[in-house]
């Protein structure tokens, strides 16, 4: 009886205490920068894309819900032709992330994707790509490595030295 | 090709049959149907209970319902693409099956996990048994009738569930755990997040057992409930927290240490009553326990890398990865063809939430794995069920399903 009256006496108290609840609609909860939800594709400072469609993301998926075909443009960088991410295979673990080399695809803190109709899941290359740099700012895959493209000659990228000219008899 | 088998013919010879009343017998029992889409069976768990009355006399799970093929699956990924499917098993203790699959493949491939990795794996481990233990305790009150536990407890789980987020990022489908290590290093206030967290838990508990363990309908309905003599709980194969309140001292992570757990000092509690009220002291006690060990991580958490030094499995450094060639490379190399595991077969066990969660990996040398088993204790406490219902009451099958604590994702894979 004893017991009773405590545990009612307790849960009287508990009224009193802060609120835990959020309520979800009107109120946001904070998700944290690492929350693995829906993926983008990223652009780099200058405004070009960063995806050079390598294709680990898609041979790292373990659902094999990404799609893409590598193409390149007139200034000689790689981009792919369509890119798509099928999101109701998506686990969203993050591998994909894990494996871009160029910090292109990443996940974002956002989950409310839900559709209707399925097919609408479906996101193509304009749905993902956005027009920032997403988490990683600063990173140009395209001002630091070698690969020699339109208004870039090989060695002049970030912390690359010239060419050796091979007919020079001074070493 | 044998004809697949027309759905009367199938029903006329399942195995179910077995839960109809004995010739002779018709007029007194009858069979009772219990889920699959029943509150207390914790998921999707069909029981055919033939009665006598109230008092049953024969229980059979029927499972499956929630079957995935996982196991099956693993054959077909890479070894590091096998991580996130571990999760989906059991889902309420996913940082263990993490764990428990990556031990066993760095056990294959003899790898050295550096200090700061085992201990952070131990950390993560004892959140996700105080995470899974409050999923039990509130399910477990609600199903005898205290439901103001059940949000008290989820109270608490949130935060654990927010910690998993704020390291791993995502609430239940980590996928933290890496063959080699860790996948990331923990966010800068991750350590005074899980300190004040763990500061205020143990109040947390008393609270809890301040409403549930003097109350006397709680007792009435627990106490000599469900009864599982330690000689029948080893030979059902029944391990974890059951086999412990059944009497039987066995802690793998004492008893048959892995990721440096032999580093940490914890009392095993043990019960000799066997019924579903000893089962929840102990599990009580368990957390209690487990606040300990995430304590003594906290204060003597090494630093260093949380990777281990393996260039052909682990990922390579990312700043190392946009500078280096041959980083590049072996990154390159690893994410499409996956690592070569030497051929061998390994079992490796761990102390999940619920008992003995044992993967068994056979490698042929290639970068897929052969065969991957689960060695689920859901499975195996799902058993006893026959033996701690036989002769109760209808309501008491309920509090002993509660009481053993099961998982059907990792019962069905």
């Amino acid at each position: 009886m004893l017991s009773v009256i405590r545990t009612i006496w307790n849960v009287f108290l508990h009224s009193f205490r802060r609120r835990v609840t959020i309520q979800y609609p009107d109120e946001k909860p904070y998700l944290t920068p690492r929350t693995r939800g829906r993926i983008i594709l990223s652009r780099d400072p200058d405004g070009g894309e960063r995806c050079v469609a390598c294709h680990l993301c898609s041979a790292v998926c373990p659902v094999d819900c990404i799609a893409l075909q590598a193409t390149e443009d007139e200034n000689g960088r790689r981009y792919p032709e369509f890119f798509r991410i099928n999101f109701s295979r998506c686990i969203f673990c993050g591998l994909c992330e894990d494996a871009c080399p160029t910090y292109a695809i990443q996940l974002t803190p956002d989950f409310e994707m839900s559709e209707h109709n399925r097919q609408n899941l479906v996101y193509e290359k304009q749905d993902l790509l956005i027009s920032g740099p997403g988490k990683y700012t600063g990173y140009n895959f395209w001002r630091v490595s070698g690969v020699q493209i339109e208004g870039k000659d090989k060695g002049e990228a970030e912390n690359e030295a010239p060419p050796t000219d091979v007919y020079r008899l001074t070493p | 090709m044998p004809k697949a088998p027309e759905l009367a013919e199938f029903v006329e010879t399942s195995t179910l049959l077995k839960a109809r009343p004995e010739e002779g017998a018709k007029d007194r029992t009858m069979v009772l149907n219990m889920g699959p889409q029943h509150p207390s069976t914790h998921g999707v768990l069909r029981l055919v209970i033939e009665i006598d009355g109230e008092t049953v006399l024969k229980v059979v799970p029927d499972i499956g319902y929630l079957h995935t093929g996982i196991e099956k699956t693993c054959e077909a990924k890479f070894y590091q693409q096998v991580v996130p499917l571990t999760d989906r098993i059991d889902y309420l203790c996913p940082m263990t099956n993490n764990l428990a699959y990556c031990l066993a493949v760095e056990k294959l491939l003899q790898l050295e996990i550096p200090d700061r990795a085992q201990w952070l794996r131990v950390l993560l481990n004892e959140l996700t048994r105080l995470n899974s233990h409050l999923v039990w305790l509130g399910t477990h009150a609600m199903d005898i009738g205290a439901l103001t536990v059940f949000l008290y407890c989820f109270r608490e789980r949130e935060e654990i569930l927010r910690i998993f987020e704020h390291v791993s990022g995502q609430r239940m489908m980590t996928s933290y755990f890496r063959v080699g290590g860790l996948s990331l290093e923990p966010p800068i206030d991750f350590f005074d997040r899980v300190r004040r967290f763990i500061k205020v838990m143990p109040e947390k508990i008393d609270e809890y057992e301040n409403l549930l363990t003097g109350n006397p309908i709680f007792i009435n309905r627990l106490k000599g409930v469900g009864y599982l003599s330690p000689e029948d709980a080893i030979s059902l194969g029944v391990t974890g927290p059951p086999l412990r309140a059944s009497g039987v001292d066995w802690d793998l992570r004492r008893d048959m240490p892995y990721s440096s757990y032999e580093k940490f000092q914890f009392k095993v509690p043990v019960s000799n009553d066997g019924d579903v009220w000893a089962r929840y002291l102990v599990r009580i006690q368990e957390m209690r326990e487990s606040v300990k060990i995430v304590e003594q991580a906290l204060e003597g958490m090494p630093e260093g890398r949380i990777t281990a030094d393996a260039p052909k499995v682990v990922l390579p450094d990312r700043e190392k990865m946009k500078t280096q060639m041959e980083s590049l490379i072996y990154h390159f190399k690893i994410v499409t063809e996956g690592f070569t595991v030497p051929a061998g077969q390994v079992y490796q066990a761990v102390e999940s939430p619920r008992g003995e969660m044992g993967y068994y990996v056979v490698s042929d040398g290639t970068a897929k794995p052969y065969r991957v088993h689960m060695r689920n204790p859901s499975f195996a406490t799902l058993q006893a069920l026959q033996t701690m219902c036989a002769g109760r009451l209808i309501a008491d099958v309920v509090a002993v399903i509660g009481s053993i604590d099961i998982v059907l994702g990792e019962i069905d894979r």
